[in-house]
């Protein structure tokens, strides 16, 4: 038992029962993966204090934390409804938690302005919680739990309920912010990708259960059950974007991956997403007008009915879904040398 | 073919039996305290406010009505917060402790009173032995006051706490705020709304208390005689006085009212 989260949760849970085991080192990001229902919320708030559990342990750096109140937890929560205090302003909000335990009120401010300045939100300091945008919101109860600190961080569906502009934005806010936290990162979420771009260690829950965990690649390998796989069903690759004359692509650990025109600055860390249906396979390298051509080994091949999804071992590595006719056609096999190509049009190219 | 419904419906001769009610209705209630004002005797105005009758009744009552209120809210937030934090059947329970003095007769409260805390009551009896004399005096009009606004409090600031965001004061303790300072807080500055209208509603019931207080405690000019005792006494030999005392208590309310309009008509939340 080092520093971190090592907790064992068992509590009832609506209908059923929550038994979740879970890890975090700290300074890693822990990303809970499942649908609405799964216990996501009622993990959360046994890890807070907020429900009390009747089997388990909780062990928060070294102390043992199981029956605690919440205040005396240091767990800090970005709650998905965000709850601020409405009859305090932006700022007493987040200098709330600092105060609460027992800084002068100067020093507490001052930090909750250093926060909101993080945040690009020092311009809403003086103002009600109730005149902000859902954006705002949500960087403001992101300060709130930051300035608040503590032995463990929990943001709970941090981008639901934003539209796609914002959603894109927050993801980018909280990439950056999470780094600087040296205590175990826990994000809790129903969207495959948020999780894929912000997961060291994925859980994905389903009834209660957690079930399957591991770093998101080899999730991706090897989905062990139907939801997982089909969180992960879509080929998403991690790199900088980057320009060669006038063409545009995103450099990976392995091949660089030419991209359609993009509204970014060179350099920008991205995810490019590129669905396992429009890559192309062949068996002998093709010409065509597809701007990525993939060499590689096939990995594995899972047939589910009429389709099948291919693992190629080329880098980055790639999922096809071809249909099993093709399979017969192309005679591909585990280990059969193989070329993917796809359109630089048919990825899609966003921050992260 | 929607607006055409709506305005046959509207056209419908039910439409005017409702507004003939409801005019009917806002006459009533209106008439009678514009009739108090039109048939003031302006020339009473000065020898009532000089009168000892009128000084004692409203120091008594103010302080009575403070006293009242303050007791409410010393004794009657702790209920509050008692009762909106019970499982559903508790809290039927205690609320119905808190309704039944509300829909009592204010005599049969004083009846009640006295038969507590009377001299040869079982508690009064108790009292006196110790020196303690709770009727006849300021403190048995508190008491009777109290027991008939009391609830009036309790069941707003009740029905405040229990509409409160609980997860509000859950969030609060996730950031490390003792029960103490959630209370201090988040509870009470959320349920500000609710603790106005308790504080408006028990204190006119206060200011306006008759039945209990006469009952249990009497009627004595500058011992126990409130503004309404006052009132009730000064009509039975002048009615135009009664008449100037009255409005003058009206107005006190209406000026309560209006100070708190806003928190008792307006959007509490």
């Amino acid at each position: 038992m080092s520093a971190g989260l090592h907790a064992r949760l068992r509590a009832p849970m609506g209908e059923g029962r929550l038994d979740v085991e879970l890890s975090v080192a700290g300074g890693q990001t822990a990303v809970l993966l499942g649908p609405n229902g799964a216990g996501k919320s009622t993990l959360v708030r046994a890890l807070a204090g907020l429900v009390d559990i009747d089997e388990g342990r909780i062990v928060l750096d070294g102390r043992e934390v199981t029956h605690a109140p919440p205040q005396e937890r240091h767990v800090a929560v970005q709650f998905q409804s965000n709850l601020l205090l409405p009859w305090l302003s932006v700022l007493e909000n987040v200098a709330y938690g600092r105060r609460s335990r027992g800084e002068p009120a100067s020093d507490a401010r001052e930090s909750a302005r250093r926060w909101l300045e993080r945040l690009d939100v020092a311009d809403l300091a003086g103002r009600s919680p109730k005149t902000l945008s859902g954006g705002q919101a949500r960087r403001v109860s992101l300060a709130r739990a930051l300035a608040a600190g503590g032995d463990l961080l929990i943001l709970d569906e941090p981008t639901t309920s934003l539209d796609i502009d914002a959603r894109v934005d927050a993801r980018r806010v909280i990439a950056e912010v999470i780094r600087e936290v040296a205590a175990p990162r826990l994000i809790v979420t129903h969207d495959p990708v948020e999780a894929l771009s912000f997961a060291d260690e994925l859980y994905i829950m389903e009834a209660g259960r957690v079930v399957q965990s591991g770093d998101p690649a080899s999730i991706r390998a090897r989905p062990r059950s139907e939801y997982a796989a089909s969180l992960v069903g879509v080929n998403l690759i991690k790199g900088h974007l980057g320009r060669q004359g006038d063409r545009w692509k995103v450099d990976t650990p392995g091949e660089p991956l030419w991209v359609a025109d993009v509204d970014l600055p060179p350099g920008t860390a991205v995810l490019a997403r590129i669905h396992p249906r429009s890559i192309i396979l062949s068996s002998e390298p093709l010409r065509t007008s597809a701007r990525n051509v993939l060499a590689g080994r096939i990995a594995s091949i899972a047939i589910d009915q009429d389709r099948a999804r291919i693992l190629l071992a080329t880098t980055p590595g790639l999922t096809v879904e071809v249909t099993t006719n093709a399979i017969a056609s192309l005679g591909l096999e585990q280990g059969l040398e193989v070329w993917a190509s796809f359109k630089a049009t048919d990825i899609e190219v966003y921050p992260r | 073919m929607t607006r055409t419904a709506t305005s046959s419906r509207s056209r419908s001769p039910g439409r005017y039996v409702v507004l003939a009610a409801a005019l009917c209705t806002v006459l009533f209630l209106t008439l009678p305290l514009l009739g108090l004002i039109g048939q003031l005797n302006w020339a009473e105005l000065g020898r009532v406010l000089g009168s000892s009758v009128l000084h004692d009744a409203l120091i008594l009552s103010l302080l009575v009505s403070i006293g009242a209120v303050a007791l409410s809210v010393l004794f009657g937030t702790p209920l509050a917060w008692l009762i909106s934090r019970r499982a559903r059947r508790t809290r039927g329970l205690l609320r119905l402790v808190v309704i039944i003095p509300m829909v009592m007769p204010p005599v049969v409260s004083g009846i009640a009173l006295l038969s507590m805390l009377g001299r040869r009551a079982p508690l009064g009896r108790v009292l006196e032995t110790l020196g303690i004399e709770v009727t006849s005096n300021i403190a048995g009009a508190i008491i009777a006051v109290t027991f008939v606004s009391l609830p009036f409090y309790v069941l707003a600031v009740e029905a405040g706490l229990t509409s409160l965001d609980r997860r509000l004061e859950d969030a609060a303790a996730t950031l490390g705020a003792s029960p103490m300072r959630t209370l201090r807080t988040v509870t009470l500055p959320g349920s500000r709304g609710a603790i106005m209208a308790g504080l408006a509603l028990a204190w006119a019931r206060a200011i306006g208390e008759f039945g209990a207080t006469m009952t249990f405690n009497g009627n004595l000019q500058g011992r126990t005689q409130t503004m309404p005792l006052a009132i009730l006494q000064t009509m039975q030999t002048d009615l135009d006085a009664a008449n100037v005392l009255s409005v003058l208590l009206m107005g006190a309310c209406v000026l309560i009212l209006v100070c708190l309009r806003g928190r008792l008509f307006g959007d509490v939340s």
